[in-house]
């Protein structure tokens, strides 16, 4: 990506000084310098006959080295320069004979003498200007690094003067505490002596130079780069601030070590530190430690980038280390100190009024993400306690129903929400709100995935212009989708790790005390994780997340190349139970839980049906400490697994339909509808402040054979020319108003019931005092509702067959409306008092729909303008039969009956016709229905009126 | 790196051009065939070209333009023009295609440029046709020609509000330049990275279609919303910013949201606002973009998505457009260097 393109051009920097590289690296160019410095100033032709060469490559390499400031020329004459002088001094000494000797020195023969014995076992580096071995310290039998500096070039007093220098850096630094410094002699093999200084540091065991642990490390995180800044740029800025530099900050002078003290994490040294120069003479041009620091942050950032494609620069790094190394970028630091400030810089939270924040409008909370608080979630919460019984059990659960229902309020509430628990030790009404629902998180522990964010929206096969996933992609996706549940879980955990009491300061849930087996779990699983230290207990855990959390990303952004794809041990279904057995040995608070992952609204659109499949694999696959709880709408979502099976709703999994709670057909399973809801508005009313109770404010509704007598009156017509009105008898009202016919209209949708009274509340300017709205006021309200969400039909989003779905399904639902009004007015059902109220299709035959009327009738149900109320037994004795309900909310709009008392019967052809041609479907029946009209006034003796009528239909069928 | 940032600039058809592909969309709009039209023969000629072919409504207008373009296009084009079917009912699947054949012939050109006139194209299509540019290491210049004028008319103003707050369906329908929307498209390249526990920032570039942007927000369900109107360069256009308001006002009442204006044209301008938000929001907020507004606005969400991978990029599609209340005529090309 854009991001390691960009990062990559910086690491040119790394070249700056290459001339003088490139002049050290070239053997003919040391010849040439040898034998300067051996017989002194010579002229070119000197030079090429000393080294055999051609004048042309002896002029090119003397090119190089004057180039590197190595050599000089003067007076047709090329000699040392004092930098070539010392490269070649230096070179001519070796002390790597001192392996297997031991360094002892004689206090008594030497000034500032090295005070303890040391054996030297390896030779461990060799700089410009000294050679370091490793060495055991007699006496403590500890091993150290030991410097021996090559004689002349650093001094006892100048290293002393660095040692006091040095002494001021205090603290918790990543440098190598100095154990030892002095003077030793040193004999060497051709009988030479050298006295030199000499330095014993605490030696960095078990480490790894940081461009092997880069290597090595299969999972980072933005600790490591955090770290980095923190220890490195630390010493760095402590070193700075004594005035000295390191001055040799190279890829093996920082070193990554395991360290003892927490579990196995990992943490940077700054090795080779003295305090001296490591480079021979001042004048040589090496990069300054800030350059150094940045090429290797740099270089790390370009690994990590190429280890996680498609991840964000930013993200993988972290903010501030980002940030950090724009600064170094853009050379925007003097001083190390200067970096760390910046480091360490919290960001500017998001202003108070940035955002215009939507009103406290309990009414207005119309769907659960308009809800501004987990607190409020559980207080405007009024379930139906033996669907949530069934819904909170542990098992993978189903939960469908119409919109607004309420499905994913009932979802919601089962997720794990530390601000609640928090709240509730301080609010004894949201205690009791909780205790009511038997909410306790060591015993479900719920994980929530809200699928409308465009989470798994990407996620389809049209993108591999395919209409099915292969096989590898299949697993591959399930790969992304168990990581996705993991971090999902990891970052549930981290809130609850995050949030605390407030008196105590206690979190809600407690650290995790030893994650040894969780970063096991996962080195197992992904490979090798880089756990940084840290001083506090849950930033292991929090590590593992965020290296997870990037594996995701990557495997998100890489999916639809399988080129891409980062080959090794793809997850499956048993990883995921496993994981959650992990996570309950590593967090004490969880060990007895058992994990409910929450995937509300994964409906077709939301998720596709292909990925529908695989996570329906999951969900089928055995599981003792984790279930699945899905909502979604009908008909939107599939049952099939990824493998082609078919999952049984009754038997495999537990099947809710809260639409069956305002549906009379589940007899058994009824609710009281109306005390239910009253319940619902009620607490909202209290949340919004209001003194009266909903039945108190809206009062009684008509009788119904008032309002329907009312109601079946027939539209006045308007006089023909000429003909003389009739005189007016004073038209009786029907009111849609009043409790018991509100709630009816809501047909068992929450979120338009408040969106109802809402509107009532809102026509009427009803403030928290009100005790009562006229019925007539209400009346009003409720047709101009009804004709508002009949007239927003015509927008619905969607289209089929090229064409705008809105229209269509208004169509249908004005042709049922105008049939029902119609019966309504016209139908003689011969029993005073008693009308034929239809607002309902029941079909005669299970025969399958054509495609087209399917999807139409896909799309009226999905979009809750018809009930879907089942297989219900037929009232013409039919047997088990389909059967839809228009939404009451309509009834008003059509001014017909709110209520189920009599059905249309169609056939399968009649059902097509009106789903696809609603216009012909009306005149049709409107026909029939004159001549029903026609025929009751002709009524032949023993013919019931309703009988008529169904015989009448299923006759021209 | 990305470093063009300058506002677009008026395309100056007396140069002489010469890049190596190509690539057009013959759309319902006149203005689609505009810069086709005006390259001359001996001052441009390109290696190859390709030209995008809807086979979505409004058929008519959109084949009539297509056989425009590429009798153009053959004139100009040293090789035969090649053509490629797209269709906004499966947008994500056409952007793919379009991709992997811009790749195909990235390969056979030997001039490394690429000019992309995207006054014919959908937003998601321009921005895969940028995109497969940049990705094959194409140096690609923008063409974008105006319309002359924008529907709904200034002297539509009053009524398209009244229908759309009123809820007079009908009256909005005739009114507004499409009818609602169909899909969201979010390519898998384009799709972000999302962190765990972080919630949403929707970042709406807002046009005159709140039928589709209704739609949107509704499905998407952000966690805020940040609403940007777009603001055209040219002053007689400028109520259209009021409008667009006007026309939004109550959308958002439900989500915490914040509003302000972006150029329509100025990519530099639309980049600097866009930083300017993401970075006072990004740590609290991942984000998403949706430009719903002009066909640049759609470029610089691009080029801001190729600084910031992170950040999702959101595409729509309405049910129909009304290609008769669309736009009308032609005015100004403009050329914007990406590379």
């Amino acid at each position: 990506m854009s991001s390691t393109t960009t990062l990559r051009a910086p690491n040119q920097l790394v070249l700056k000084g290459k001339a003088l590289h490139e002049a050290l690296a070239n053997p003919r160019c040391l010849f040439l310098l040898d034998s300067i410095f051996k017989r002194g100033p010579l002229t070119v032709k000197q030079i090429a006959e000393a080294a055999a060469l051609s004048q042309r490559d002896v002029d090119s390499l003397l090119a190089v080295a004057v180039d590197a400031e190595l050599i000089a020329y003067s007076s047709g004459l090329y000699s040392l320069t004092v930098l070539g002088e010392k490269r070649i001094a230096f070179g001519s000494t070796s002390f790597e004979f001192l392996v297997g000797a031991k360094l002892v020195a004689d206090p008594a023969a030497l000034a500032n003498a090295l005070r303890n014995e040391y054996k030297i076992k390896n030779l461990i580096g060799i700089g410009a200007t000294s050679y370091t071995f490793l060495a055991e310290q007699s006496g403590t039998h500890r091993d150290r690094a030991l410097k021996i500096f090559i004689p002349g070039t650093v001094t006892y007093e100048r290293l002393d003067e660095a040692l006091r220098k040095r002494a001021q850096i205090t603290g918790d630094v990543a440098v190598p505490e100095i154990v030892d410094a002095g003077q030793v002699m040193i004999r060497c093999p051709d009988g030479r002596s050298h006295i030199t200084a000499c330095v014993a540091l605490e030696y960095v065991s078990n480490s790894q130079t940081f461009a092997e642990f880069l290597k090595s490390q299969e999972n980072l995180s933005p600790r490591v780069f955090q770290r980095f800044v923190e220890r490195v740029g630390g010493a760095l800025a402590a070193i700075e601030l004594v005035g000295l530099s390191h001055g040799d900050l190279h890829e093996r002078n920082i070193l990554v070590a395991k360290r003892a003290s927490y579990g196995g994490t990992q943490d940077f040294w700054v090795i080779d530190f003295i305090g001296v120069p490591s480079t021979s003479s001042p004048e040589m041009d090496v990069p300054s430690d800030m350059e150094n620091f940045r090429n290797h942050l740099l270089r790390a950032a370009v690994v990590a980038c190429e280890r996680y494609p498609g991840y964000s620069v930013r993200l993988l790094l972290g903010e501030n280390v980002f940030r950090v190394l724009e600064g170094l970028r853009n050379e925007a630091y003097r001083s190390f100190s200067e970096l760390l400030e910046d480091f360490h810089r919290s960001r500017l939270p998001i202003p108070q009024d940035y955002f215009r924040a939507p009103l406290p409008e309990p009414f207005e909370w119309l769907r659960v993400e308009f809800i501004p608080s987990a607190e409020w979630l559980y207080r405007l919460f009024e379930p139906v306690p033996s669907r949530f019984e069934t819904i909170a059990r542990f098992g993978n659960t189903w939960l469908s129903g119409p919109r607004g229902c309420g499905k994913s309020h009932y979802l919601r509430v089962l997720a794990f929400h530390p601000q609640v628990i928090v709240e509730a030790a301080k609010n004894q009404e949201l205690n009791q709100k909780l205790k009511s629902i038997n909410y306790d998180f060591k015993r479900a522990f719920g994980i929530l995935f809200a699928c409308r964010l465009g989470e798994f929206k990407p996620f389809a096969p049209d993108v591999m212009r395919r209409t099915t996933f292969d096989s590898e992609t299949k697993a591959f996706l399930k790969h992304i989708l168990i990581l996705k549940i993991w971090n999902k879980t990891l970052q549930t955990i981290k809130e609850g790790l995050e949030c605390c009491e407030d008196e105590t300061n206690r979190s809600v849930l407690a650290p995790p005390t030893n994650s040894t087996h969780l970063i096991q779990f996962f080195e197992d699983r992904l490979g090798s994780m880089a756990v940084m230290e840290d001083p506090t207990a849950e930033s292991v855990f929090l590590q593992c997340l965020a290296a997870c959390s990037a594996r995701e990303n990557s495997a998100v952004a890489v999916w639809p190349d399988a080129a891409r794809r980062k080959s090794g041990r793809l997850l499956d279904e048993a990883d995921l139970d496993q994981f959650f057995r992990v996570v309950k040995q590593t967090f004490p608070d969880l060990t007895e839980t058992r994990f409910y992952i929450l995937v509300d609204d994964a409906s077709y659109g939301h998720i596709h049906f292909e990925m529908q499949k695989l996570l329906n694999s999951l969900v089928r696959a055995v599981q003792a400490n984790h279930c699945f709880k899905i909502t979604c709408e009908k008909y939107m979502y599939t049952l099939d697994t990824a493998d082609g099976r078919a999952i049984d709703p009754r038997h495999e999994v537990t099947y809710v339909d809260l639409g069956e709670v305002s549906t009379k057909a589940q007899r058994e399973t009824a609710v009281d509808l109306s005390e239910y809801m009253a319940r619902v508005i009620d607490s909202r009313l209290r949340a919004a402040g209001y003194k009266s109770e909903i039945r108190a404010i809206l009062g009684r509704s008509q009788d119904a054979r008032e309002f329907l007598a009312a109601l079946s009156v027939p539209g006045s017509r308007r006089p023909k020319k000429g003909e003389r009105a009739a005189p007016k008898a004073p038209r009786p009202r029907a009111y849609y108003a009043g409790w018991n016919i509100v709630w009816s209209l809501a047909h068992g949708s929450i979120r338009t019931l408040l969106e109802l009274v809402e509107y009532i509340f809102r026509k009427s300017k009803a403030s928290q005092e009100t005790d009562g709205i006229a019925l007539k006021v209400q009346d009003s309200a409720v047709r101009s509702y009804s004709n508002l969400h009949y007239k927003a039909l015509s927008m619905l989003p969607g289209a089929i067959d090229g064409e705008p779905i809105g229209p269509r399904l208004q169509g249908v639902i004005s042709a049922i409306g105008e049939m029902s009004r119609q019966y309504l007015e016209r139908y003689e059902t011969g029993e005073k008092g008693r009308w034929y109220e239809t607002i309902s299709l029941e079909r005669l035959d299970r025969r399958r729909l054509p495609q087209g009327a399917q999807n139409i009738l896909d799309e009226l149900v999905k979009y809750g303008l018809l009930l879907d109320e089942g297989i219900t037994f037929s009232r013409a004795q039919f047997g088990l039969l389909p059967r839809y309900d228009m939404n009451k909310i309509f009834a008003p709009a059509f001014q017909t009956t709110y209520r189920v008392r009599n059905h249309i019967y169609v056939t399968r052809n009649r059902f097509v016709e009106l789903l696809s041609k609603p216009d012909k479907f009306v005149s049709r029946h409107r026909r029939k229905l004159d001549e029903l009209a026609d025929r009751r006034r002709t009524k032949v003796k023993g013919q019931p009126p309703q009988g008529l009528l169904f015989e009448e239909n299923s006759a021209t069928e | 790196m990305l470093q063009n940032e300058r506002a677009p600039a008026e395309w100056d058809f007396s140069i002489r051009s010469a890049p190596g592909l190509a690539v057009c969309a013959g759309g319902f709009e006149r203005r689609s065939v505009a810069f086709a039209s005006r390259l001359r023969k001996g001052r441009f000629w390109t290696e190859r070209s390709l030209i995008l072919r809807y086979e979505n409504p409004p058929a008519t207008e959109n084949e009539a333009n297509f056989l425009r373009v590429k009798r153009r296009m053959h004139l100009l084009c040293r090789s035969e023009p090649e053509s490629i079917t797209v269709s906004d009912d499966r947008s994500v699947q056409s952007s793919q295609e379009i991709q992997s054949r811009i790749g195909e012939l990235a390969k056979r050109i030997s001039s490394r440029t690429a000019i992309i006139d995207i006054s014919g194209m959908t937003h998601l299509f321009a921005v895969s046709c940028l995109h497969a540019c940049l990705v094959s290491g194409l140096r690609t210049t923008i063409a974008y020609s105006e319309a002359k004028s924008y529907f709904p008319s200034k002297a539509m103003w009053r009524k398209v509000v009244r229908a759309w707050r009123t809820r007079e369906y009908e009256g909005s329908r005739r009114f507004l330049q499409s009818a609602g929307l169909k899909a969201v498209h979010i390519p898998p390249e384009f799709a972000g990275n999302f962190r765990p526990g972080h919630q949403t920032c929707l970042i709406v570039l807002a046009g005159h279609e709140p039928n589709r942007v209704e739609g949107l927000v509704d499905d998407y369900a952000p966690g805020a919303l940040i609403v940007l109107y777009g603001v055209s360069p040219h002053p007689h256009l400028r109520w259209r910013t009021q409008l667009s308001k006007e026309l939004h006002s109550d959308l958002f009442s439900q989500w915490p949201v914040r509003e302000g204006e972006v150029s329509t044209l100025g990519v530099g301008e639309i980049l600097e606002a866009l930083t300017e938000e993401f970075r006072t929001i990004r740590d609290q907020y991942d984000v998403a973009i949706a430009s719903q507004c002009s066909k640049m606005q759609a470029v610089a969400s691009y080029l801001f998505w190729r600084r910031h991978p992170e950040v999702q990029l959101i595409f729509t599609s309405p049910v129909c457009f009304n290609p008769k209340r669309y736009s009308r005529g032609v005015g100004r090309t403009f050329q914007y260097d990406v590379s």
